[in-house]
């Protein structure tokens, strides 16, 4: 099966419902500010915990000073250094704060007005709040069995530099995030002109015009597609044209010194003597047109076998009415010749295409039938949804040697009646449904011909 | 009748020529399509016949131009691209006709008459008479001495047709064009089985016939009398 694209008309321009850019940079934004939280979240961690080993390491040594004291001058001599200590703010802005107390409860110095709940027997250490409110990192000890000591340390300017780190961070990444999207932008914007540039030339080449790719002049990949494209449709272009050409010159060259020999044949009937048979001279012209027919059908399966998949010139067509026309042209002719014409259309199967060559494909395929149909048979066309058309008859059928044959050029059948043909119908009839996105196939029968034309998806999902 | 017929080839001018003035018509021959279009902006003609190959110029160029110049001269368009597309290109660029080379000599002169009716505005009226004939367009009914013919739609198509071209030639390309709107011929005679069973019709229980057929060419509505 030969298989080719099916045809349906492009989108409008910028009728996108995704754009890859677009999420491209939704992508790399949300990258962005996972990243920045990520970081955001080590820098603060980070930064804390360097305070508080920093808050820890002052402490302890505040608490081995004190020991030192308390073992070369006695509990009277630390005490009194207690209330010296208390007043000390260090470089750093933190304050010293101290509590002496006997185990049982009793203040002995300090600027502490109560015990926090840190366990001096187990030397615990950490954040807590003083009853005045403030907060504050303190250790708790016991330097003798009958004296615990409180050492504390606020960390107010180390809360507050935190604070304005976490400030600043917050506004650099809000910044560097609104650069992102600003910067991604810009740049789907261009990469979508710029593709969009491509996707017009295209458009462009399928509406016949003229195509340039200014796009072609920058070096990057873009750029190589836009100088591929442009050759790509500049190629198609001149082989549809070169075909074109070729096709008229060769129909303008043979038919028009078949047109001065029929002239001269009319010319010579008109003047010839009453008692001359002019049965010949019309012969000569009857074979004059057969000529031409035939390489009309030539000339327009090479056209539509070069524009397979190809849309230009192609509008919505009503087959269902376009059939219902033919079934109305030829049911006399069927009736005259004693056949019986069937008809089962769907209404609305509507398709892409050229209707003067989708009537052809139809005419020939019925031509066909009617005349191999001997009197007393039965022709079926079919049009439904897919759009699938069958036409399908009682006659002699096709020989089996001709079956894989019977859609190549000057392949003939002798039907009933000795009626023959140049063979190129249902080769054109192959080449206009090819021309369509469809392929045309012959059904095994018992008994007659049934040809069955649809699109190219369609067999494949059958197969 | 005074046509202009711009054609590169001599002697195909020659034959035309001389095929159209056994007819009376006066025919002005121009051989570029530049000097075609000048003569047609100069004098008026009841109608241009037009090739569409021409050394200097595109004959669906010099018809777009023509249009555009206000030159309203009904165009057929005679051609050796004779294939529908090249048919439905030339209907699409304009022309008012299309024939393909070569061509019966009735045909011809049929179909420049009947282009030449319209350009003139023929219009007709709800009931058309001719001879034993008439057509009631509105009530899609005809008949034969006042005897109702019954007719399908389609034969009734047909029957307007021929009245409305009553006692010229119409020829089977024009009735595929304008009753079945095709613009090729089918391999099989539909056709002139389709004008048979109107002529029976038309014919049934009376002796002088109603169609003529012109041999090669088409038919002729006769006056039935």
């Amino acid at each position: 099966m030969v298989s080719g694209p099916v045809l349906t008309l492009p989108p409008p321009p910028g009728s996108h419902k995704r754009s890859i850019f677009g999420a491209l940079v939704n992508r790399a934004l949300l990258f962005t500010l996972l990243a920045l939280a990520l970081l955001f979240g080590m820098t603060v961690w980070d930064s804390w915990q360097t305070t508080e080993r920093s808050l820890a390491a002052t402490i302890d040594t505040d608490i081995a000073g004190l020991a030192d004291i308390y073992a070369s001058g006695g509990e009277q001599e630390l005490l009194s250094r207690l209330d010296d200590r208390s007043s000390v703010v260090s470089l750093e802005g933190r304050q010293a704060r101290y509590m002496a107390i006997r185990p049982g409860g009793t203040q002995l110095a300090g600027n502490i007005k109560q015990w926090p709940t840190l366990a001096a027997s187990l030397s615990e250490q950490g954040f807590v709040t003083l009853p005045d409110g403030t907060p504050v990192y303190a250790r708790a000890t016991r330097l003798a069995p009958d004296l615990d000591l409180l050492v504390a340390r606020t960390y107010e300017r180390d809360w507050n530099a935190l604070l304005r780190l976490i400030g600043m961070f917050g506004i650099g990444a809000a910044l560097i995030v609104l650069a992102s999207w600003a910067l991604g932008r810009r740049a789907a914007g261009t990469l979508r002109q710029r593709i969009g540039e491509i996707s017009k030339a295209f458009r462009t080449a399928e509406d016949g015009g003229e195509v340039t790719l200014p796009d072609s002049a920058y070096d990057d990949e873009i750029g190589e597609l836009a100088e591929l494209s442009t050759r790509s449709i500049a190629r198609s272009a001149t082989l549809a044209n070169t075909h074109r050409h070729m096709s008229d010159h060769i129909a303008h060259e043979i038919r028009t010194p078949l047109t001065h020999l029929d002239s001269r044949l009319v010319n010579a009937m008109r003047t010839l003597p009453a008692e001359c048979d002019p049965e010949v001279l019309e012969r000569c012209r009857s074979d004059i047109r057969s000529v031409v027919t035939m390489l009309d059908s030539l000339l327009d399966i090479a056209s539509s076998e070069a524009r397979v998949g190809d849309i230009t010139g192609l509008t919505e067509v009503d087959l269902s009415d376009l059939a219902a026309n033919l079934i109305d042209l030829y049911a006399g002719s069927a009736e005259e010749e004693g056949i019986v014409l069937r008809h089962y259309i769907e209404p609305g199967v509507r398709l892409l295409g050229e209707p003067m060559q989708l009537t052809r494909l139809i005419s020939n395929l019925l031509d066909n039938a009617l005349k191999y149909v001997p009197r007393g048979g039965q022709v079926t066309l079919s049009i439904s949804h897919g759009p699938v058309i069958e036409v399908r008859d009682d006659g002699p059928g096709i020989e089996p040697a001709l079956r894989p044959l019977v859609f190549e050029r000057f392949r003939t059948g002798q039907g009933a009646g000795g009626k023959t043909s140049h063979g190129l119908g249902l080769a054109l009839a192959r080449a206009i449904a090819l021309r369509h996105g469809m392929s045309i196939a012959l059904a095994d029968k018992a008994r007659g011909a049934h040809f069955i034309i649809k699109p190219h998806v369609m067999w494949e999902r059958d197969a | 009748m005074k046509l202009l017929y711009i054609e590169d080839n001599a002697e195909a001018a020659a034959d035309l020529t001389a095929l159209l003035a056994r007819q009376g018509t006066q025919v002005v021959w121009e051989m570029r399509g530049l000097d075609g279009l000048r003569r047609a902006a100069l004098e008026p003609f009841d109608a241009i016949i037009l090739d569409r190959m021409l050394p200097d110029m595109d004959g669906l160029e010099i018809v777009q131009r023509l249009r555009t110049s206000g030159v309203d001269a009904p165009v057929l368009m005679l051609s050796a691209l004779g294939r529908a597309s090249n048919r439905v290109e030339g209907l699409e660029a304009g022309v008012d006709d299309y024939l393909a080379k070569p061509y019966e000599p009735e045909e011809l002169t049929a179909r420049l008459k009947a282009l030449v009716r319209r350009a003139e505005g023929r219009t007709h009226s709800a009931i058309i008479i001719y001879g034993q004939f008439e057509c009631h367009v509105k009530a899609r009914t005809a008949f034969r001495r006042n005897v109702h013919v019954p007719l399908s739609p389609k034969e009734f198509e047909l029957f307007r047709y021929f009245m409305e071209n009553a006692g010229e030639i119409v020829t089977r390309d024009m009735l595929l064009r304008d009753v079945w709107k095709m613009n090729f011929d089918p391999q099989t005679n539909v056709v002139d089985v389709n004008i048979g069973r109107l002529r029976r019709k038309l014919e049934t229980g009376f002796t002088a016939p109603a169609l003529e057929t012109i041999w090669g060419t088409g038919y002729r509505l006769t006056r039935g009398e």
